[in-house]
């Protein structure tokens, strides 16, 4: 498929037609509906069949099962999954930044940038060319800031280290270009001299932003950048974020734990859980026609601020042990739906039955948007102040 | 300032437990400047009962947790516990008191001794603080009750052989151990996954009434605080700038800062709104960096330099917790401006409902 892509060197974007793997590629009708102007033609990151096993005494465990996901160009994708999913896992092993016992098994990860001549394929690039290619056109802003930034380094040149490793520049148009970079992100210029530990939270992570937008990256991976921050902060960086999106025209790929958040931020949802997606549509019918059961449980997990009382219920249980993984549905045994049938399932993404987006796809066969509900647990906010019957032995 | 007569959204759960009276702390942060980390705080934890406090990074609430738990040493102010005001000078009455008042810390992945096992960290605490007691026994119950069972298969792991959820629940069951009556937990659960957290509330939710537990949630998450607490008090460097029951708190929020924290929760019912498109909503507007240390404001409303309606006198005067309601008050000049719908008889001297 991308070996017949003509380059049309005047735009120079990649052109030519695809239909992509798995009903999972971006078309520009899908793109347009959720309101992002014009569409991606071509995916800028192609991720097909990957899988990534930790090889450990006792046998490998597959962290990355087959995983098929595309990104658009200026497109935002969100990775939603809790730790250990494998979340982190997939995008660090498309970048190649895992090291041993981590393995990549199969698969391909083809990247078309606007300034790469041809579609290179990352799992097969030698390491000169891989240098090349990170930072320049794949960047990461890492979770926590506070690990990431040298301590004993100031701002300025923490800035200047990329600048130079990756643009070829004069010292004083790379001191401006970092003064800029600062600027890019709101913070004040009299900063650069700072050091991490000087700032706060918010301004790390700001930083951070500024590091990895330094050389104009087409993508920029964010690995749960706002995490550590309280609300109000977070808000602020995840408006920055996206307008600096939408005036320099890079894409996201936005791993997060918090499914509200991607709502909000995400053209499209991607929901991660033991290694395998579960579900792939836009944030609107993520949000109001989930299908998949992990995908309703994860929704209905968060409190909302706004709107009536809701009963939460969240999602009992634990992910299971990798090293011995379920046959069938890895979420069967947390499933409120869960039969039979499930332990035979293949964890194929097929288009949910009652969307009339065929983009939205979906491992559960069974469970539909408008199925109710199955009762699970005792819900957060149903505890009434007289109900002390199950008061165990324990009592002061 | 004047002590309002204002009475607590949480005290018809159970009998008064603690009191904090006038609280204070100042830190030194060198060359003769002061920090003023709480200021003047006061709130009562009832017996069965919820109490959020909820405030950004540096606002002060971990060290109000900290100044209850007995960790820090007021700077003035009084701690009743049952009553008695709080003596923690020699060492006995604070082991009595630390019995008394337990203490969650945020973070299960540094809080637990990496190199002790569930086993030790739960003995430890029931033999210093219960005698003839079967140790074995209680240890087993108190796994039972953060429902980490079988309590066998969980005794002899290391912390790093439990996922983030387990070692907070171990967490749990070690502040248990005491059998406290009042629980302080430092947000408990915003290390955790998301998917996981309300399953944490929830138990939190369940000891609180089997063991009536006072309980006070420090948060960030003012959406947590709706679900979880009976009463929520809002804090900004240092003040508690609003207070009320937690659904009208949430719901109508007086106070400018307690709708910024509001307007800042993720809101995926209004999808698309706020950050798609690149536009901040009208209260995020509000910069998120300026002036935003406790430090930051010398004289008059903390709040004033990042507040939409301050004028000079907010700059001036700091406002003193004004009552809206008989268990709601916000620390305001503005109040009619700044919320109209909420102050039912707009007061003099305010002018029009411009927001």
């Amino acid at each position: 498929m991308s070996a017949d892509r003509a380059l049309d060197p005047a735009a120079g974007r990649a052109v030519g037609s695809s239909t992509g793997p798995a009903g999972l590629s971006t078309d520009p009708a899908l793109a347009s509906s959720a309101g992002l102007g014009p569409g991606p033609a071509e995916p800028v990151l192609d991720i097909r069949d990957l899988s990534v096993v930790y090889r450990t005494p006792a046998g490998d465990v597959r962290a990355v099962d087959r995983v098929n996901l595309a990104l658009g160009v200026g497109e935002v994708i969100g990775l939603a999954g809790e730790s250990g999913s494998g979340k982190s896992t997939l995008v660090y092993g498309a970048c190649r930044l895992l090291r041993a016992p981590a393995l990549v098994t199969s698969g391909s990860v083809i990247y078309g940038g606007r300034r790469v001549s041809r579609p290179a394929d990352l799992l097969k690039l030698g390491p000169d060319e891989l240098r090349r290619l990170r930072w320049r056109e794949i960047a990461i802003v890492f979770q926590s800031a506070m690990n990431a930034l040298n301590p004993v380094l100031r701002v300025r040149d923490q800035l200047l280290d990329v600048i130079h490793a990756h643009l070829k520049m004069p010292r004083d148009e790379a001191r401006e270009k970092a003064a800029s970079l600062l600027d890019l992100v709101g913070i004040p210029r009299s900063r650069l001299r700072s050091y991490p530990h000087e700032l706060s939270g918010g301004m790390r992570q700001r930083v951070m932003i500024a590091m990895a937008l330094a050389t104009e990256p087409e993508i920029v991976i964010m690995d749960e950048p706002t995490t550590a921050l309280d609300v109000v902060v977070q808000r602020d960086i995840l408006a920055q974020i996206v307008e600096l999106k939408e005036r320099l025209g890079f894409s996201i790929l936005f791993i997060t734990h918090d499914l509200s958040l991607l709502l909000e931020l995400a053209d499209r949802i991607a929901v991660m859980y033991a290694g395998q997606l579960l579900e792939v549509g836009t944030a609107d019918e993520i949000h109001h026609e989930p299908s998949h059961p992990y995908t309703k449980g994860l929704l209905n997990s968060f409190p909302s601020v706004r709107g009536p009382r809701r009963n939460l219920a969240g999602i009992p249980g634990t992910p299971p042990d990798l090293h011995h993984p379920p046959p069938g549905c890895p979420f069967l045994p947390r499933c409120g739906y869960g039969t039979a049938a499930c332990q035979e399932v293949d964890m194929r993404l097929l288009p949910v039955a009652t969307s009339s987006d065929p983009e939205h796809v979906t491992a559960c066969p069974f469970i539909l948007p408008d199925t109710p509900a199955p009762a699970i647990g005792r819900p957060l906010g149903a505890f009434e102040a007289g109900d002390l019957s199950t008061a165990g032995e324990l009592g002061p | 300032m004047s002590e309002p007569t204002l009475t607590s959204a949480a005290a018809e759960r159970g009998p008064l437990a603690m009191e904090a009276i006038s609280i204070s702390k100042d830190f030194r942060i060198g060359r003769g400047r002061i920090l003023h980390a709480v200021r003047d705080v006061s709130f009562n934890l009832y017996r069965g009962a919820v109490v959020a406090l909820v405030g950004e990074s540096g606002s002060g609430k971990s060290t109000a947790a900290r100044l209850l738990a007995g960790q820090e040493r007021l700077t003035s102010g009084r701690i009743r516990l049952d009553g008695k005001p709080v003596e923690v000078s020699s060492r006995r009455d604070f082991r009595r008191y630390k019995s008394e008042v337990q203490l969650v810390f945020q973070d299960p992945f540094s809080s637990l001794n990496p190199v002790h096992t569930v086993r030790y960290h739960l003995e430890r605490p029931v033999k210093l603080h219960q005698r003839d007691v079967d140790v074995r026994q209680e240890v087993a119950a108190l796994l039972e009750q953060v429902r980490l069972t079988p309590a066998k298969q969980f005794l002899p792991k290391y912390p790093h052989e439990l996922s983030g959820g387990q070692r907070q629940r171990v967490s749990f069951a070690r502040a248990l151990a005491a059998r406290p009556e009042v629980l302080l937990a430092d947000e408990p659960v915003s290390m955790l996954d998301v998917s996981i957290r309300l399953e944490m509330l929830g138990l939190l939710d369940d000891l609180r009434q089997r063991l009536r537990l006072a309980m006070l949630y420090i948060t960030h998450d003012i959406a947590s605080a709706r679900y979880f607490a009976d009463e929520v008090l809002v804090m900004y460097a240092g003040e508690i700038v609003e207070r009320g029951p937690a659904e009208e708190v949430t719901q109508h929020p007086a106070h400018p800062y307690t709708q910024l924290l509001v307007a800042s929760a993720p809101d995926p019912d209004n999808l698309g709104s706020a950050l798609r498109g690149g536009t901040r909503r009208a209260a995020g507007s509000l910069s998120a960096t300026g002036g935003r240390t406790a430090e930051g404001a010398t004289a008059g409303c903390p709040f004033s330099p990042r507040c939409p309606f301050a004028d000079d006198r907010c700059r001036q005067d700091d406002p003193p917790l004004m009552q809206i309601s008989p268990t709601r008050g916000a620390a305001c000049w503005h109040l009619d401006i700044a919320a109209p719908e909420v102050v039912a008889a707009p007061r003099a001297g305010g002018g029009a409902t411009t927001t």
